[in-house]
């Protein structure tokens, strides 16, 4: 085989790249579609990896609609980085005493995110029109006053154990920080030691999941 | 948003020491000293460039090494990166084929090429001789200028692609978690970096070639000019194979800390192998192209 006969083969697979690459981008701007297609032509085996590259499964073809995206949620993701990253660090070193803690960390982590979204269900639900904050008045009967004035009771009932809620989350989040802090701490002081860190650790835990849960009224 | 501040702390979080300090007793607390190199990652983070066009890319790659080691690990961003390397590389290449026909055509002068195949037959002319030509726009004209810049241009780059599984295959060797795109962005960041090197030492190059023509020197220094111009592009190439030594380097954090050490070394004998096997493979692509081309 000489090398026009590889340069024909060549050619004839980088026609073949180039074109594919061409219809499988429409995002780029014009002329870079066309810089990409004359590239692709003449290297495609740089570009064979890019077509080739696995698109994810995972990735959504349409806006999440039920991905939380407010501040709670950003407030939860910043502390279980911080978590992560501090139990990471500790796994890098020489203890490992941590790890039956993980369980417990998981539970933990599924108690804050199922209140975040019972925050979220109470306030969709108090933000309805219906349940607005009103004042009765104007009632023909002593019984339908009476329905009202109970009907607000609840809702102020609820307002209340919403913000309850959300106390308690955010104070489970801000003993979590506390928490990173200590295992930081203890890994550049060695105070605590490893095993007065897993006392507090667990103790912290069994803390925070009695705070994490729901107020039973 | 938040995302992107995770993103930030994560990365930020990422960069610290993973080594802690030495255990001491309460009442000898260490001193926590500063963390230089922690607090410049974040400042590094912090201006996180916005601009990835060609000119922001130059801008990285002579500026802030570090920062574009971690941008080309985005798998969101390694589509749109690569075709820019490619485009810094080929004008980098370019240049370099504009101004070393100038200098050539300039000195009167134009390389002749001999075959490959004849030389291996056993016949003892030189692979390249440097023959005199009359006027200094003949080569502009016939196209042999245009030529030897698609040699460069396309042998340089083509014989990446050429060496692209072989580095693939290095970093698979050594345990390094990549896949062939991130090795292909990383091969082309190179060999863009490679390029902006060449265009720094062209005006020096081009400088060196002029006082030859305007001082007359003498044969043998006017040819060991133009042999430098030649392997012009391996003498850049070497801030490309240190910049893909470094980018390896740094991708040994996928490995596993107790095998981390030992696969690093390992992984940069790797690089610097791929890169005498590229130094080895790109000559030979060029002179192919340009004696083909040339005939």
């Amino acid at each position: 085989m000489n090398l026009s006969i590889t340069a024909i083969f060549y050619s004839l697979v980088g026609a073949g790249i180039a074109v594919a690459l061409f219809l499988s981008d429409s995002t780029y701007p014009r002329h870079e579609r066309w810089f990409r297609l004359l590239t692709a032509f003449l290297f495609w085996p740089l570009y064979l990896p890019l077509l080739l590259k696995p698109t994810n499964p995972a990735t959504p073809t349409t806006p999440p609609a039920t991905v939380p995206s407010d501040e709670l949620a950003a407030q939860i993701a910043q502390v279980e980085t911080e978590l992560g990253q501090a139990l990471q660090s500790l796994e890098t070193g020489t203890d490992t005493a941590l790890q039956p803690e993980h369980e417990r960390i998981e539970e933990l982590q599924s108690a804050w995110r199922l209140q975040a979204e019972r925050i979220r269900e109470l306030d969709r639900l108090l933000a309805q029109p219906a349940f607005m904050e009103s004042t009765p008045s104007g009632f023909e009967t002593e019984r339908a006053a009476e329905s009202e004035q109970s009907r607000q009771q609840n809702l102020a009932r609820l307002r209340a154990i919403r913000q309850q809620m959300h106390q308690n989350l955010l104070g489970t989040l801000a003993g979590v920080r506390e928490l990173v802090t200590r295992i930081h701490l203890a890994k550049y002081t060695g105070q605590p030691t490893a095993s007065e860190l897993i006392a507090k650790f667990t103790a912290t835990i069994s803390g925070l999941s009695e705070v994490s849960a729901l107020p039973i009224e | 948003m938040a995302t992107d501040t995770l993103t930030k702390a994560e990365m930020f979080v990422a960069q610290l020491p993973q080594t802690s300090i030495n255990r001491s007793t309460p009442d000898d607390l260490p001193v926590l000293e500063r963390d230089h190199s922690a607090t410049s990652a974040e400042a590094d983070l912090n201006e996180r460039p916005t601009n990835l066009g060609i000119l922001g890319l130059v801008e990285l790659i002579l500026k802030r090494r570090d920062t574009l080691d971690r941008l080309i690990r985005d798998p969101a961003l390694q589509p749109i990166l690569l075709p820019r390397f490619l485009a810094i590389s080929l004008i980098g290449f370019v240049f370099f084929g504009v101004a070393m026909s100038l200098v050539l055509t300039s000195s009167h002068v134009w390389p002749e090429l001999a075959s490959i195949t004849h030389k291996l037959q056993g016949t003892s002319n030189p692979l390249v001789t440097f023959q005199s030509s009359a006027g200094m726009t003949t080569h502009w004209w016939d196209g042999s200028a245009l030529k030897l810049t698609a040699a460069y241009a396309f042998g340089l780059i083509a014989a990446t692609g050429v060496c692209l599984p072989s580095l693939y295959f290095y970093g698979l060797l050594a345990g390094v978690r990549m896949s062939l795109l991130d090795v292909a962005v990383q091969a082309l960041k190179s060999k863009a970096t490679s390029a902006v090197a060449l265009v720094g030492i062209l005006p020096i190059y081009a400088a060196v070639g002029m006082g030859i023509v305007i001082f007359e020197a003498p044969e043998p220094i006017r040819i060991g000019a133009f042999w430098l111009g030649l392997i012009l592009p391996f003498i850049a190439g070497l801030w490309g194979t240190s910049a893909l030594y470094h980018s390896f380097a740094k991708l040994c954090d996928t490995l596993p800390p107790e095998r981390r050490w030992d696969r690093a070394c390992f992984l940069r004998r790797l690089v610097a192998s791929w890169a005498a096997c590229y130094t080895a493979v790109s000559p030979v692509m060029i002179y192919t192209l340009w004696e083909r081309l040339a005939r």
